[in-house]
């Protein structure tokens, strides 16, 4: 059987690499041009993510990336075309354009936001987009996703990440997500390029990061391209928005928890934008509590200032980042200690298209993070940890005529941490250690093929920051496919190993915890690693109907895991485990101009393996369902519903209980006969499972103006049949803890 | 459309009128286990062990179990310099009755007062024919334990601060307390008056610091501490010169390091809001659980310079 170059039939890859050697030239030789350009929002000229731009003629067409650009090349020259250019909530745009062959054509698109008067939300174009999309593991995050979410007590990014199947939460309590079976410090967070290393604020309820101040949001839930690193499991990437380029504006919005402030406005050749949070009323989260008042502060600070002059660097733009968040947990008494987390980023990036189809973008960055237990007069153990991550990026972009692109990029990072504490048993240790880490990754995407694609790559750890020579995952190669099998259905995999050289001090045990310190994995493991498998389909039965799915296979080696047993201070803080999970997820979407409808179910299985005990971590939930519906009344009313369902987490069974000696002090001869407590015994780990969780969750909200001042108001109820699902047991007192009751809240938004 | 809307409805409805709680068991097939407790002590020769077994509540809540758990009859016996100790089991009222009734049973020998670094071993064959075992040895805390730099004197005019300190025995922990002994008129028997490393302002009132457990091995007290101390010594009683003080003795307990480990094991999670399913349970217990650990206790005698004690009216 014989093929022929851009056949879109093509069906398989093994001609691809002779293809590949010879059709870039035979393509440009045709006679094709390039078009190219950013699209903004009309009103603020904010740049757009995710975009559909589709050339209406060939069906041919692109997303934009976060910084709103979209780049389609091959484009038959010369000729006279129709751009099309829409986004979800914005009025759809069509542009004539005329192609000359070589020449790229600028074209910058300013889309008009939908009136809020307008009943219903247009829907996206064609579906052109993607059919060779490399993407398998990627969810894309609207901030309409998260702001349709009921809020509870604020609206958060992280908990509209528990909703994506393959992503678990172990309780309403906590904003920290688990992803396809690794635990929560294997999540990379990254805010405009920069790493988050702690990004929760109260005992990680919720995330640092203000959802008013997110441009665009991807997830990579596995099978993340060559591109990041240094972490096993997951990828969030958020991109803040720039600030309003037209006009001065600014928002101001009330919770039960919080108060925030957004401004934001031009600047010569520029924008900038300042947000800021404070908590300022804690009693709200008693209900997260069990009931306990907690004397939470909790603040966080953005700022972004972005410049682009074409008489300075034409087609360059330059933006700096400032972020800094604080917890602070004061207690009067001096008998109770305090504790402190803070977070300080600040980078500088510098975006360059030039006038040939090459973008590149460098940046360096500081991240810093601090957390303390100050003791005072309590018998609390001091801890103090820092860590300073100084990392300069370089990233280098080109894309063929034939659509194809080379992406090449290096990574250095140049990593501090301090941490000195003693454990349980009182064994003391000296943490800290620094270290550079040089990374260089390259990679192909093949997308010359309407129906094929693949990104071909590696990741390459050049410099480790382990002293010792002893990285097993030196080379990372990394491969994600698709291949659209019929019109309608592509089939999609990946296959990648990654590699984590910093870990967190965390107890597993721990549902709720308040100090987890980073750390470098210690010389004496090597550093974890990962291999990941994934296959799926995506299936677009009609223009308004999506189903995907996709099943995933993960090996985890040399994972750290505290060692429970440390007694002496010379015995290992951390020793090695293994892990593996599997799984499918299945993602259905409906939606038309007023319905939005999305089902998801995921079969998963984890496991942990600690000198040959197996168990199942605390995350492994054997099934799940997510169903959200999403209904638009018109006239600004909208409204939404929630329904989660988990079968039951494992948890470790009791034996009974044994009475205990406890003593604070020994001049006391009374103690041994009578100073004893229940102390709860532990079967083996993780052997019993809780009962299902469920819970139901609905919102409305409502957007009107008054004058010239936008108000946006919401009201939610959490747990709308007050499900009684189980949190823990508690140890010494075997009282049952449940996770959050009927709770009704609301927010209020204003924006002038 | 409608159908789609319907069939939402009714589950939502479904789960709305089954939303119940479920009744779970929190427990695994029941074991019976047992538990040696006991600390050998340097100031006395009285040593005191309990005996008791695991249970598991009827309910959710271990203080409603209110079965005596102790172990009776069984045969307890320790080893120190090749001599053998019986105990013999005995039983005492309890001060607290809110959860168990019965009195307290332990085992005990009267005749045992080990010195420093000397090694106690014990065996308990229960009635059932289980064994528990563990080994002790006592913490070096002996002659030459305190630091000859520390004050055995302290007069203000030479001193601003008090310091004591004593031999590192590694990663262990340490109980100092510090007292003045004094007398009070017409009374032979001596007092004590303890006193705090620190003073700090709570709510615009002095309040003491006493010294805690640390694995710190000195202290220091201020001049002004002392002061404090000095003066709060008489209260409201205005006739100082019905006191008279003797001197400051300071005591310091210093624990081995199955007993220093074990401590440690039971400062967990107090910070009140982190939640830990699991718990470190240190034992050096062969055969079961709890601890038999050693303690020592060490005295350092520090002086007054006259002139100090009567600048407060005392004698």
């Amino acid at each position: 059987m014989d093929y022929k170059v851009g056949d879109r039939s093509f069906p398989f890859l093994r001609a691809a690499v002779i293809i590949f050697l010879f059709s870039s030239s035979i393509i440009f030789s045709q006679g094709r041009g390039t078009i190219r350009g950013i699209v903004t929002d009309s009103t603020n000229g904010e740049a757009l993510p995710f975009c559909n731009v589709v050339i209406n003629e060939l069906h041919i067409g692109t997303l934009t990336d976060s910084h709103g650009l979209y780049v389609i090349t091959a484009v038959p020259a010369p000729g006279k075309y129709t751009l099309t250019v829409s986004y979800v909530g914005y009025q759809a745009k069509k542009i004539h354009v005329s192609v000359v062959k070589n020449k790229i054509r600028e074209i910058n698109v300013a889309l008009s936001a939908i009136g809020i008067k307008m009943e219903t939300v247009e829907t996206v174009g064609e579906k052109v987009i993607g059919k060779n999309a490399t993407d398998i593991g990627l969810q894309r995050i609207s901030m309409r996703d998260i702001e349709m979410l009921p809020k509870g007590v604020e609206a958060d990014i992280f908990r509209s990440l528990q909703y994506i199947p393959g992503v678990k939460a172990t309780g309403d309590v906590s904003a920290r997500y688990y992803v396809r079976g690794s635990a929560s410090n294997e999540n990379l967070v990254l805010l405009n390029g920069i790493t988050i290393y702690n990004p929760f604020h109260a005992f990680g309820m919720f995330s640092v990061i203000d959802p008013d101040m997110i441009n665009s949001v991807e997830f990579y839930k596995g099978g993340f391209t060559s591109e990041f690193g240094d972490r096993l499991s997951s990828v969030l990437d958020i991109i803040t928005k720039d600030g309003n380029k037209n006009s001065f504006a600014g928002s101001a919005t009330s919770s039960l928890l919080t108060g925030k402030a957004l401004f934001e406005g031009p600047i010569p050749h520029g924008s900038f934008m300042i947000t800021g949070r404070k908590s300022y009323y804690s009693e709200v989260l008693k209900k997260f509590l069990n009931d306990k008042s907690a004397p939470i502060n909790f603040y966080d600070l953005s700022l972004k200032l972005n410049y682009s002059n074409p008489n300075f660097i034409k087609g360059s733009k330059f933006d700096i980042t400032s972020f800094v968040s604080g917890d602070n947990l004061i207690n009067e008494s001096p008998y109770t200690e305090n504790m402190s987390w803070s977070n300080k980023l600040l980078g500088v990036d510098w975006f360059q298209l030039t006038d040939s189809p090459l973008y590149f973008e460098m940046g360096i960055s500081w991240s810093n993070f601090k957390g303390e237990v100050d003791p005072k007069l309590s018998s609390a153990k001091p801890k103090n940890n820092q860590l300073d991550d100084i990392t300069t990026k370089m990233d280098f972009n080109y894309i063929f005529p034939s659509k194809d692109e080379l992406s090449v990029g290096t990574e250095i990072k140049d990593i501090n941490t301090t941490l000195y504490l003693e454990n349980a048993l009182g064994a003391i240790s000296n943490l800290s250690g620094n270290g550079t880490s040089i990374n260089v990754y390259g990679k192909y995407k093949f997308l010359r093929y309407e129906n094929f694609g693949a990104d071909v790559g590696a990741r390459i750890a050049a410099v480790s920051l382990l002293s010792s020579n002893n990285n097993p995952y030196m080379i990372q190669p990394r491969v994600s496919m698709t291949y659209r099998i019929f019109p309608a259905i592509a089939l999609k995999g990946s296959w990648g190993i990654y590699e984590q050289e910093l870990t967190t001090l965390s107890d597993e045990n721990e549902v709720i915890s308040l100090f987890e310190p980073w750390i470098i994995i210690p010389d004496y493991l090597k550093p974890a690693g990962s291999i990941q498998y994934s296959i799926g389909a995506t299936t677009d039965f009609a223009s308004n109907i999506s189903l995907d799915v996709e099943g995933y296979y993960k090996i985890m080696k040399n994972i750290p895991i505290l060692n429970d047993n440390k007694i002496a201070s010379t015995d290992p803080d951390l020793i090695s485990a293994t892990g593996e999970s599997y799984g499918w997820e299945f993602l259905f979407r409906y939606n038309n101009s007023r319905i939005a409808f999305t089902a998801s179910y995921t079969l998963s299985w984890a496991y942990n393996d600690v000198n040959g005990w197996v168990y199942y971590p605390r995350y492994d939930s054997r099934n799940s369902v997510d169903l959200t519906l999403e209904y638009n009344f018109g006239n600004n009313w909208r409204a939404s519903a929630i329904w989660v369902y988990n079968t039951g987490l494992p948890f470790t069974q009791s034996l009974g209980y044994y009475n205990k000696l406890y003593f604070s002090d020994l001049y006391n001869d009374w103690s041994i006969y009578e100073n004893y407590q229940p102390f709860q015994l532990l079967s083996d780990r993780d052997l019993g499972r809780l009962p299902d969780y469920h819970r139901l969750d609905l919102s409305i909200s409502k957007s009107f103006n008054i004058s010239w001042v936008k108000f946006s108001f919401d009201a939610s109820i959490i747990n709308v049949y007050n499900r009684a699902n189980i949190f823990y047991f508690k140890r010494n007192t075997g009282e049952r803890v449940n996770m959050l009751p009927f709770l009704p809240t609301a927010t209020i938004k204003m924006e002038l | 459309m409608k159908k789609f809307l319907v069939i939402i409805l009714i589950s939502i409805s479904f789960f709305i009128l089954n939303s119940c709680s479920d009744t779970l068991n929190p427990y695994a097939p029941f074991r019976e286990r047992y538990v040696l407790s006991g600390i050998i002590r340097s100031d006395t020769t009285l040593q005191v062990v309990t005996l008791t077994r695991s249970y598991r509540p009827s309910g959710l809540d271990p203080i409603a179990d209110t079965e005596n758990v102790s172990v009776i009859g069984a045969e307890v016996n320790v080893w120190y310099n090749d001599t053998l100790y019986v105990m013999r089991d005995s039983s005492i009222a309890r001060t607290d009755t809110s959860r168990y009734k019965t009195n307290v049973n332990f085992y005990y020998c009267n005749n045992l007062k080990p010195a420093p670094n000397s090694y106690v071993e014990i065996q308990a064959l229960l009635p059932n024919g289980l064994l528990l075992t563990s080994i002790t040895k006592m913490p070096d805390a002996g002659y030459g334990f305190f630091d000859q730099a520390s004050n055995n004197t302290f007069d203000p005019t030479l001193n601003s601060q008090i310091y004591v300190g004593w031999k590192d025995l590694g990663n262990v922990y340490y109980e100092p307390r510090i007292s003045i002994i004094y007398y009070q008129k017409g009374d032979t028997n001596p007092k004590n008056f303890y006193i705090p490393l620190s003073y700090f302002n709570q709510n615009g009132k002095l309040t003491p610091n006493y010294p805690q457990l640390t694995k710190i091995n000195f202290f220091t007290i201020d001049y002004s501490t002392l002061n404090e101390a000095m003066t709060e010594l008489s209260g409201t009683d205005k006739n100082k010169s019905d006191f008279t003080i003797s001197k400051i003795i300071v005591d310091v307990i210093a624990y081995d390091e199955n007993l220093s480990t074990y401590y440690s094991s039971l400062q967990q999670s107090v910070d009140g809001f982190t939640v830990n399913l699991d718990a470190a349970d240190y034992s050096n217990i062969t055969g079961g659980f709890g601890i038999f650990g050693s303690y020592y206790k060490a005295s350092f005698r520090i002086d007054l310079v006259r002139s100090y004690i009567n600048s407060f009216g005392y004698n």
